[in-house]
């Protein structure tokens, strides 16, 4: 029985995924979808240096400009197969990561945030300046698109596929990352340095190695947007980038699994959603953030929370009502908010 | 050379004005002001509209954006501030960061001033000065000697009167302030006005140099951080050097090497300040405690 659902459920997901393409309103809603999809494993690779390891990255669109350029550079240059260039600007993305953390992350706090700020400023120029390989402001142009054996990922259906089945394998990943050891090692990183330490956790060893796994997150999510874009420049990884990837995991809420997605999939689409004020958009989409952040500074998520809490307990009091008034009293208790999986955030 | 010195030292103290604008709400607050550089460019806007719009003298035109930018500083503070005064950093962060998009994003507006450059007459003469083979502009100097006058009048502030201790206290500890019966709230207010204020005078004497546009803001925000992060963020004396220091580079590197690499220096000088002493000049190692 309980197998049987869970079949069905993978099968009508499988269905939808297949689907899905199809079912948009309009090429120009597939377009955002795919491009929402590569914000969410951006996002998603954040949060597990942010939310999880409580480390504030400032930098992090740095990584996903790396990976982007890195697997154009090879793709186009040398004519790698585009698995071998994702990889590699992955990779690329992780050594970065690697070289800068070590000095950056013995930083508490807000030095960490200036320091990893003027990071991400820093691989910015070198994009910019770099002329020879970069291209410098001019960007590189008619990067190849996806190629995995005979299927040719050039067109927004079938960019989809690939995008959003990526983004589903790295949300398994970081399900799996949060859960194993690693996961609560950045948790008992983020919640008291000391106090890890002392339980036997490597600290500094930590918070790299999280670092890390969100630039590989971001260097992935960069090859997929220069081979679907096929045109990169380095305003597209600039300070901007960095912010908006920020502002994304905060608003969807920080820590936790769903709210990078939710965030990022949101932000997306707001601006569009918001084009009928023509010229005013990018106002109300800044007034909108503080509303936002001032009546939910836990983010999408948490509201989510405190809605579902909200219901079931109205429902629970309809149904146990009329019943017996003792369960009543009784189902008061899950009007308290659940307790969430991965804790809110701290300030870091 | 000297005019190099000059114009570089000129740059220099505009970033270095921005970073302590960044530096003071920093200080009291915690969080770093994204905004900053956008309010740099609204106290241009304001007077360029005082002066080159409605042709008022400029003296005038100096004292209402100046005054506007205090309006300003206030209800900065009460919007985006004040209500979050509790809450993660982050979310000031984020707060900061939705004001400066509604500036720039109003700014560009055609019944507000629109995506064209301005310009900004200058206080002092536009007639360069020679001195040997030097050819110095008046601005600059003018920049330089607004810049070290504010310095030496926010050091007395802070450290000789009574008013700036009690700022002092409350960047230092809000409770144990709050506990000698200083009014915190009273204080934010004056510290966001204050650093408002600082942004309107980087504003207008920068304008003269650099056409004002809605773009101006940004730029000169980003070279301030830059600026305050190489010598250490937290510390003024940091946000003085980092600045003048990132000045002088970009006029020196421009000059010898080419203007195409100047950024490329900043950002040489930045890499190596992040390996060795990734806290800035002036950064202080902080232990934590448990």
């Amino acid at each position: 029985m309980k197998i049987g659902v869970t079949l069905m459920g993978t099968l009508v997901g499988l269905v939808l995924f297949i689907a899905a393409p199809f079912l948009m309103p309009s090429d120009y809603a597939l377009h955002l979808t795919n491009l929402a999809g590569i914000y969410m494993i951006l996002v998603l690779g954040l949060n597990i240096v942010m939310g999880y390891a409580g480390q504030v990255n400032l930098g992090h669109a740095a990584f996903w400009g790396v990976g982007a350029y890195a697997s154009s550079l090879l793709v186009m240059g040398w004519g790698v197969p585009f698995l071998v260039g994702m990889f590699c600007g992955a990779i690329a993305a992780a050594i970065v990561a690697w070289v800068v953390g070590y000095p950056t992350l013995k930083l508490k706090g807000h030095y960490l945030a200036m320091a990893s700020l003027a990071f991400g400023q820093v691989v910015y120029f070198v994009l910019l300046n770099w002329e020879p390989v970069t291209n410098g402001s001019q960007g590189l142009r008619d990067i190849p698109p996806p190629r995995l054996g005979p299927l040719v990922f050039a067109s927004d259906e079938m960019f989809f596929y690939l995008a959003w089945g990526m983004l589903i394998i790295l949300t398994g990943i970081t399900v799996l990352i949060r859960d194993s050891k690693f996961g609560r090692a950045f948790l008992a990183v983020r919640e008291g340095n000391i106090a890890a330490e002392a339980m036997g956790v490597n600290v500094a060893n930590m918070k790299v190695l999280a670092f890390v796994i969100s630039a590989v997150y971001g260097g992935i999510a960069g090859s997929l947007y220069a081979h679907w874009s096929t045109y990169i420049s380095p305003d597209n990884f600039s300070l901007e980038a960095s912010i908006q990837l920020l502002v994304m995991l905060v608003v969807g809420g920080l820590g936790t699994l769903g709210g990078p997605l939710l965030g990022a999939f949101i932000l997306t689409f707001l601006p569009e959603w918001l084009r009928f004020l023509k010229s005013y958009y990018m106002v109300v989409y800044g007034v909108l953030l503080i509303i936002f952040i001032l009546r939910m500074p836990y983010g999408l998520v948490g509201l989510f929370e405190r809605a579902g809490a909200w219901l079931r307990g109205r429902l629970g009091r309809a149904f146990a009502a009329p019943a017996a008034p003792r369960q009543a009293a009784a189902s008061g208790s899950t009007t308290n908010p659940p307790v969430s999986v991965g804790a809110r955030d701290k300030s870091p | 050379m000297l005019q190099l010195v000059i114009s570089g030292l000129a740059m220099g103290s505009i970033y270095a004005l921005v970073a302590l604008g960044f530096l003071l709400i920093y200080v009291a607050v915690g969080a770093i002001n994204f905004a900053q550089g956008d309010m740099v460019m609204l106290g241009a806007f304001f007077g360029v509209t005082f002066a080159t719009m409605l042709g008022w003298p400029l003296w005038l035109a100096y004292f209402l954006s100046m005054l506007l930018m205090l309006v300003f500083g206030y209800v900065f503070e009460r919007v985006a501030y004040y209500p979050l005064r509790d809450k993660p950093f982050l979310t000031v962060i984020i707060s900061t960061i939705a004001v400066g998009i509604i500036l720039r994003n109003l700014a560009i507006q055609d019944w507000a001033w629109g995506p064209e450059e301005f310009f900004f007459g200058t206080l002092v003469s536009d007639v360069p000065i020679e001195v040997g083979d030097a050819v110095i502009l008046p601005q600059h100097l003018f920049i330089i000697g607004i810049t070290v006058a504010l310095l030496v009048a926010q050091y007395l502030f802070f450290e000789k009167t009574f008013l700036g201790r009690k700022l002092q206290a409350t960047a230092q500890d809000q409770e144990a302030a709050r506990l000698m019966g200083i009014k915190v709230e009273r204080m934010m207010i004056i510290t966001f006005v204050m650093s408002s204020f600082l942004a309107a005078i980087a504003g207008l004497i920068l304008a003269p140099v650099l056409f004002v546009s809605t773009n101006m803001g940004f730029h000169v925000g980003v070279k301030a951080f830059v600026a305050s992060i190489v010598g250490g963020f937290g510390s003024m004396a940091g946000a003085i050097t980092g600045g003048l220091f990132l000045g002088l580079l970009e006029v020196f590197g421009a000059a010898y090497i080419s203007s195409a690499y100047k950024d490329a220096f900043a950002v040489l000088i930045m890499l190596v300040v992040l390996f060795v002493r990734p806290q800035g000049f002036f950064g202080e190692k902080i232990q934590e405690k448990v």
